[in-house]
């Protein structure tokens, strides 16, 4: 197939197997780091749409886009080590007080 | 006076702020500033009444979203024959308040919400507009609620209040749905009933039923029963304004002002019809059963109600008004009259705890007599006879088993009246030290019944004129029956056989209450539970509540995955039903 | 510079001033709110002469962060010792929301989603107990996978369109890649609204953050979504407002049933109502041309009522309704009474109006749905009524007077809106 189709499938590709890992590991981290993978996902399409549609503020978007994941991934490591800290696994499913 | 009385709801709103704010600051006083706003009301709604004309408030363009976004108000006789009333019960009522509830220190919160009520049903009477109405509508039911539940520590009556609140709802909803479904334009009430204005979907018949839920959950008509006999958990002075003369007569009101509305819809006038009739026989007998003094009265008021439906059902506008008119005087003589010997009682109210004593109070029980005669229709002497006589007369004309059932429901009316009067007033006193006697709290209760009591004889002989003044505005008017004719005394001599069949029966029986022998008599504290079916939707509801609310299960991974799955089924089912 | 982004930039330098006199602020919420105030005003002030209903917006998100920024100085019971980031994070919430609501195009959409985002995910964070930073990192979470989708739904327009524009019906209808596209970021922007099935983080965040922060949190990004979701709508077409449809119906009953559960505890009760509310917005953004209008609306008067509740309700964890003074019991009645949508209160004009469009536009079904979630609403809001105003004469609380400027703001402003409803109606609809 043409190599913009094996991009589009990489990165659907990806984006499954980032979200199967958010829904499926209890280990916060180990959410964040799937959430990452589907944002990486995500970057990679918005390349492959720079280079399809040859625009320049697609590539301007790509670049935003991985400043918005150093983001996330700065607050979401910080809420989980202040969350998980005084827990004696790190389990998501044990942090479960605000229910019903 | 009409432009005057077409603001008169803010006239109790000065009260409502002062008191409030704790003025005057003394608790012997405390709610002495709301005092004036009721009789404010009366003598304003009498001068516009003798005066005549009409006068209509419009600003357009206020709520421009809407379909007539105006703020309407509109002043002529029938608003204000309903504000007379209002003023006249009010004023009484709350005289009668100072002596009720001089004990309790809630008086002034009391009296706030009192204020509210009686703003609030003005503006619903003289509302020019389905969206000005549903204003007053939704304030009449928000401060009954609050006055329902207004004792939290008697268990039961927070319940009792969201029942009220649950059939309020049911109403109010009919009337948004009113509100949002007419074309662009309408919306006024008087002109509801034009070509343009029922050009909507579902035409004259969908808006008239959507009139005619709000009205039956307004007046606890049909199955919308439920809320009203529970609403006796409120102190009895309001069991006589709200729950007897006023707000429950707003539904009355709402048909009556629309009737030519009801005239493009005959198939639901006829629903009304058959709807109150049944609804008026239905409560009599429930009346029989009751073992609380104020349940029994309420019932009472919902057969009457049930009565006034039937005329506006048959296309009798005036007389179901004329008989609004009659029966607020003497429903809120018989409410106050009970509450001056409940409240020597201690705030006892069942039946077995209460017999007897009411000889005791000898204002409570001339008060009671009278209304019970007025109620089963006394001809001459009382006013119930004029306006019940009307409602009968014309059914036996347009629908003539209707007419004939309404007629023979008036011994049942003797019966259940009857009963009340003798075991309280009658029997042998189960305990004579049961009643204490407080002077000063029970002056003002007992003055505040002479003027219900003229009401109760007097206004009968209203009629003609009433019907002269408000002929324009009702259409076509069939003739009242003369005071004395033969269907009137027939109806009476029923009443007479039932009440005279109870004063036998419960006097000669020392221990009976209820009608049945074998019957459970409750004793105790007064229980408002729903009815049957209606504590079984309920608690269906909180049933799938509570599985719902658990879905939240605290879960992170769940609730991701609750998001795809909840998506993907949406999606599903879109393309399925596409 | 347009008005809107002079408004955010005003709203940025604000909250880069408070950062760096984070030494002076701190511990000392009253210098906080002295502080970053003018920026909030004058914010609103430049952002109004936007064009309709831009400028609604502005004035809105700005009015809801000057009410929280006025609440500041009972932060010190709930937020210890983070008074500066909260108003600093209060100023740079409300900067992205008006970028998310001013929008032109979807890039600059999603910066200011992960702005507002993730400054109230920060902001539900610092409030005091475990509770909260649980809720905030489900609340993350939840938006970060969103988020993703989001844009992976943004690369699929590129591919599909070519510009990060709002994609038109023609251009949704020409290619498969762009409708998956405007479904995966309609998505995300629903997520912001909390829509259902979306909103289960949502609900979490708005049950335990400090109470002045909450208010904030729901409202900003209500009427921020409200707006974009709008903009969307208009240019996507009938299909995906049909969907709206759907989804706000969905939340309307879920959100309802979930709240009538909740009697014992109000904060939740009032979660799950902002979740209706949110089903309600979501109803009229599809209920045809009216429908983003009337939404705006909606979520303008929302934010009002919700400011109000919150107001009342701040500076204590768990509601004490046995202790609060008079003015707070009738700001937090007058607040229920609205938000149930009893006339003639703001809530209510804006209930009706959504009747209305939905009833033209949406059918019976879903407005039925409307009526049947809006009066019954009754039964929860007002069920703490009765205790509340009979406690009112109680033992009080020593009054807190900084309480009072916020909570005279939020009922001013709930009493104005009641009585002429028309000006904000006027600024909804676009010019």
């Amino acid at each position: 197939m043409s190599s913009e189709a094996l991009v589009l499938a990489t990165s659907a590709a990806l984006f499954a197997v980032g979200a199967a890992g958010a829904l499926v590991h209890r280990h916060p981290v180990a959410m964040l780091m799937a959430i990452e993978i589907m944002l990486n996902a995500a970057n990679l399409l918005i390349v492959l749409g720079a280079r399809v549609r040859g625009g320049a503020d697609a590539e301007g978007a790509a670049l935003v886009v991985l400043v918005l994941a150093a983001a996330e991934a700065v607050i979401g490591l910080a809420l989980a080590l202040a969350l998980f800290r005084r827990k004696p696994v790190p389990d998501v499913d044990a942090a479960a007080e605000l229910r019903g | 006076m009409m432009p005057l009385l077409a603001w008169s709801w803010v006239f109790t709103l000065p009260g409502l702020l002062l008191t409030a704010l704790g003025v005057p600051s003394s608790r012997n006083k405390a709610g002495y500033a709301s005092l004036a706003g009721p009789p404010l009301l009366l003598l304003v709604a009498l001068a516009a009444l003798l005066n005549g004309g009409s006068y209509a408030v419009a600003f357009d363009n206020w709520l421009p979203f809407l379909p007539d976004g105006a703020y309407r108000a509109l002043a002529d006789p029938l608003s204000a024959l309903l504000l007379a009333i209002l003023g006249f019960v009010a004023t009484l009522v709350y005289f009668y308040s100072l002596g009720y509830m001089a004990t309790d220190p809630a008086r002034r919160r009391f009296f706030v919400y009192l204020d509210l009520f009686v703003a609030a049903m003005a503006l619903l009477v003289l509302a020019g507009n389905l969206a000005v109405l549903l204003i007053g509508w939704t304030g009449v039911g928000i401060s009954s609620f609050l006055l329902i539940s207004f004792w939290r520590d008697r268990p039961g009556t927070l319940s009792a209040g969201l029942q009220a609140l649950a059939a309020n709802a049911i109403g109010d909803g009919a009337l948004l749905l009113a509100a949002s479904i007419v074309p662009t334009g309408c919306g006024a009430l008087v002109t509801l009933q034009t070509p343009r204005c029922t050009g909507g979907p579902g035409g004259a018949e969908f808006l008239a039923l959507l009139l005619f839920v709000a009205a039956a959950a307004k007046s606890a008509q049909g199955p919308l029963y439920f809320w009203l006999p529970n609403a006796m958990a409120g102190p009895t002075p309001i069991s006589a304004l709200i729950h007897a003369a006023t707000m429950v007569a707003a539904g009355v009101y709402l048909l009556v002002r629309s009737h030519a509305l009801l005239a493009l819809a005959p198939e639901v006038s006829l629903a009304i019809a058959v709807i109150g009739v049944a609804t008026a026989l239905g409560a009599s007998v429930a009346s029989l059963y009751q073992t609380n003094f104020k349940k029994g009265i309420a019932y009472s008021t919902v057969a009457q109600l049930g009565y006034m439906f039937a005329g506006v059902g048959v296309g009798a506008p005036f007389a179901g008004l004329f008989h609004l008119f009659t029966h607020a005087s003497f429903k809120a003589l018989l409410f106050l009259a009970a509450g001056i010997v409940i409240h020597g009682a201690g705030g006892r109210e069942s039946l077995s705890e209460l017999r007897g004593l009411g000889r005791f109070f000898p204002f409570s029980r001339v008060g009671f007599l009278i209304g019970s005669l007025a109620l089963i229709g006394t001809p001459l002497v009382t006013a119930g006879s004029f306006s019940k006589d009307a409602i009968i007369d014309a059914a036996i004309a347009k629908q003539p088993i209707i007419g004939w059932l309404l007629l023979a429901g008036v011994i049942l009316t003797g019966l259940y009246i009857g009963r009340l009067f003798s075991i309280v007033y009658l029997a042998p006193p189960v305990d004579v030290h049961a009643a204490h006697h407080d002077a000063q709290s029970e002056r003002p209760m007992n003055w505040s019944l002479v003027p219900l009591m003229v009401g109760a004889i007097a206004f009968g002989w209203l009629g003609s004129w009433l019907q002269a003044t408000l002929a324009p505005l009702l259409g076509e008017i069939e003739a009242l029956p003369p005071p004395i004719d033969p269907r009137g005394l027939l109806a009476f001599a029923l009443g007479a056989v039932g009440f005279g069949l109870a004063w036998w029966y419960f006097t000669r029986r020392a221990e009976a209450v209820a009608m049945a022998p074998g019957q459970p008599v409750a004793e105790g504290e007064p229980t408002y539970r729903a009815a049957g079916w209606v504590s079984v939707l309920a608690d269906a509801g909180y049933a799938v509540a509570r599985s719902l609310s658990r879905v939240q299960s605290g879960g992170l991974p769940r609730y991701a995955m609750g998001s795809f799955i909840g998506l993907a089924l949406i999606l599903l089912l879109r393309e399925a039903i596409r | 510079m347009t008005p809107p982004q002079q408004a955010i930039v005003v709203l940025v330098v604000g909250a880069i001033v408070v950062l760096l006199m984070v030494g002076v602020v701190s511990g000392h919420p009253l210098r906080a709110t002295v502080l970053s105030l003018p920026f909030g005003v004058v914010a609103a002030v430049v952002g109004i002469q936007s064009p309709h209903p831009f400028g609604l917006a502005i004035v809105g998100l700005c009015g809801v962060a000057c009410v929280g920024l006025l609440l500041l100085p009972v932060l010190d019971a709930e937020v210890p010792a983070h008074v500066a980031e909260a108003a600093a994070l209060l100023l740079l919430g409300t900067a992205g929301a008006v970028a998310l609501a001013t929008a032109t195009d979807l890039l600059q959409a999603v910066v200011g989603l992960e702005t507002l985002a993730l400054s109230a995910v920060i902001l539900v964070a610092i409030s005091a107990g475990g509770r909260p930073l649980e809720a905030a990192f489900k609340y993350f979470v939840l938006g970060a996978i969103s988020l993703a989708g989001l844009l992976y739904g943004l690369g699929l327009i590129y591919l599909g369109t070519g510009s990060f524009a709002f994609p038109s019906a023609a251009q949704i209808a020409s290619s498969p890649l762009t409708l998956a596209g405007v479904v995966l970021v309609g998505m995300g922007f629903a997520f912001e609204l909390a829509l259902f099935p979306f909103h289960w983080g949502a609900l979490d965040a708005y049950t335990a953050a400090a109470p002045s922060l909450a208010g904030f949190v729901m409202s900003a990004s209500k009427l921020a979504a409200a707006l974009v979701l709008g903009r969307l709508v208009l240019a996507a077409g009938v299909e995906v407002g049909q969907l709206l449809v759907w989804i706000g119906s969905l939340t309307i009953v879920w959100g309802t049933f979930g709240a009538i559960a909740q009697a014992a505890d109000l904060r939740r009760m009032l979660a799950y109502s902002a979740i209706t509310h949110a089903g309600f917005i979501g109803l009229a953004l599809g209920s045809g041309a009216n429908g983003p209008a009337t939404a705006a609306f909606y979520a303008a008067v929302y934010g009002s009522m919700a400011m109000l509740v919150f107001a009342a309700l701040a500076g204590s964890g768990e509601p004490e309704l046995r202790s609060m003074g008079r003015l707070r019991a009738v700001a937090l009645g007058l607040g229920l009474f609205s938000l149930s949508g009893i006339p003639p209160t703001p809530g209510f004009w804006a209930k009706l109006a959504v009747l209305v469009v939905a009833w033209q536009a949406a059918g019976p079904l879903p407005t039925l749905i409307a009526v049947a979630g809006g009066v019954f609403s009754v039964l929860y809001y007002l069920r703490p009524l009765p205790d509340l105003f009979a406690a009112v004469r109680g033992t009080q609380v020593t009054p807190r007077p900084v309480l009072v400027p916020g909570v005279m703001v939020a009922v001013l402003a709930v009493v104005g809106l009641g009585l002429f409803p028309g000006v904000i109606w006027a600024l909804a609809v676009s010019s």
